[in-house]
């Protein structure tokens, strides 16, 4: 009986034995704030224009989330309409609407952003214009 | 050999409770109720607590999850005979979800009905030669998904979202002591429409699917110790309209044992655990540890 246990358990073991977890480095996260640098790190080329992500904080699926969208350049005129959502390109889904704040023509605060689940995810940010898409970007977020 | 025929049924069911859970919010294809022993009918009652450890991303890298979330199952499914050869099977689970945000209701989750053939009988002895059954397994979106209103959170999900048929076979083959089983299956899921949290539309067509499923019990007079492995691949959920995204297959192995009990032939219970974080290579994939608890009763023929 003991034999027949212990052969048991160790096929068991022996089954459960092969997985080798490689862990997300915290480097490898979106960050709390995305500095500009030299180039643009999202370009709209459609409509001529640069776009610029900071997080308020650093993303968190535990909770309602927000940033700061700057678009740099002079042709804000080419678009009427400011649109965001947050989806998962991996498992095919995306989450709850978000709320868009337009401070100027030039900045949009996107807040209640909430990420039903940890992974990588994308803000998807689409200008539109007499509700036809002009340009589109999207923006990686791993949390 | 009664008992052990009992023991396999509840060891399977048990298991399948554990083993469901892959993506974020909703299961993919059910392990099947099935009369795989000399019952007419089977009536099994399950409850089992499962918590997402971690998330196996596109690219094979893990993130461990820190929402304190957990999906508690009650689960009725049943089985009889229609026929001497066939079979028809029901499985309702009713889940309620849990996470730092709070508690959801109890509410559906997706159903599963089953049509099987005993297509391999053990009419004669033999050493080797298993039972089998063939079987139709149809799962039903009962439960909300994300697909169905994009205001959907971790807390209200409890369906995969898309209708799904497969075809599969069961192989039992039982000793004094010992009884071994196998399950291999297919299905495919169907496209169906969605709309995104800014009210666009869109198809989301998520394909093939597989499982297969080994197992072996040892018996001990009314008691049984039971270990199984089980791989789940889907293929990607592909999005096109007014949102189009490739996806990424879907790949996890689940580990489980279960610890059984009959007090007679008819009854009998049994308390199971499973891993989805100890073999193989994830992939696209939310990973689970679960406990379940069951209780069987069946009629004889």
């Amino acid at each position: 009986m003991i034999r027949r246990l212990t052969a048991l358990v160790l096929l068991t073991i022996a089954m459960a034995a092969c997985a080798r977890p490689d862990y997300v480095n915290a480097s490898e996260l979106s960050p709390a704030a995305q500095k500009p640098g030299g180039t643009c790190a999202y370009p709209l080329d459609k409509v001529s224009l640069c776009l610029e992500a900071r997080w308020e904080q650093t993303p968190d699926s535990t909770k309602y989330n927000s940033m700061t969208v700057t678009l740099k350049g002079d042709n804000v005129g080419a678009f009427d309409e400011f649109t965001a959502l947050l989806w998962m390109p991996s498992m095919g889904h995306g989450s709850s609407p978000v709320r868009i704040e337009k401070i100027d023509d030039h900045t949009y605060r996107i807040y209640d952003m909430y990420f039903v689940m940890r992974g990588d995810w994308e803000v998807r940010i689409v200008l539109k214009a007499a509700g036809q898409n002009v340009d589109q970007v999207f923006i990686p977020v791993l949390l | 050999m009664k008992f052990i025929s009992s023991f396999i049924l509840l060891s399977l069911l048990a298991a399948a409770a554990n083993t469901r859970a892959a993506s974020c919010c909703g299961s993919s294809q059910a392990f099947p109720s099935l009369i795989l022993g000399d019952e007419k009918a089977q009536t099994l009652l399950s409850y089992s607590r499962s918590t997402i450890t971690d998330e196996a991303l596109a690219s094979g890298k893990w993130l461990s999850r820190l929402d304190e979330n957990q999906t508690e199952t009650f689960k009725l499914e049943a089985a009889t005979l229609l026929t001497e050869r066939w079979q028809l099977g029901l499985s309702l689970p009713l889940a309620q979800k849990k996470s730092i945000e709070g508690t959801s209701s109890w509410n559906r989750a997706d159903t599963s009905l089953v049509l099987a053939d005993e297509t391999w009988p053990e009419r004669f002895y033999s050493w080797w030669r298993p039972k089998g059954v063939s079987y139709l397994q149809m799962m039903v979106p009962s439960g909300d998904s994300l697909y169905d209103d994009p205001k959907q959170t971790f807390l209200s999900t409890r369906g995969r979202g898309f209708w799904s048929l497969g075809a599969g076979v069961a192989f039992v083959k039982r000793y004094p002591q010992w009884d071994f089983f196998a399950n291999t299956e297919v299905h495919k899921s169907w496209a169906r429409s969605g709309v995104s949290s800014t009210g666009e539309d869109y198809q989301a067509e998520p394909g093939w699917g597989t499982s297969q499923n080994i197992g072996a019990g040892w018996s001990y007079k009314t008691w049984r110790l039971g270990a199984m492995v089980g791989l789940v691949y889907e293929d990607p959920i592909r999005i096109s309209g007014s949102l189009s995204s490739d996806g990424t297959l879907q790949r996890f192995v689940t580990v489980g044992s279960s610890l059984s009990y009959m007090w007679n032939d008819l009854e009998g219970v049994s308390l199971s655990w499973s891993d989805q974080t100890l073999f193989g290579a994830p992939v696209n994939s939310s990973l689970s540890e679960s406990w379940a608890f069951s209780y069987s009763h069946r009629w004889m023929r």
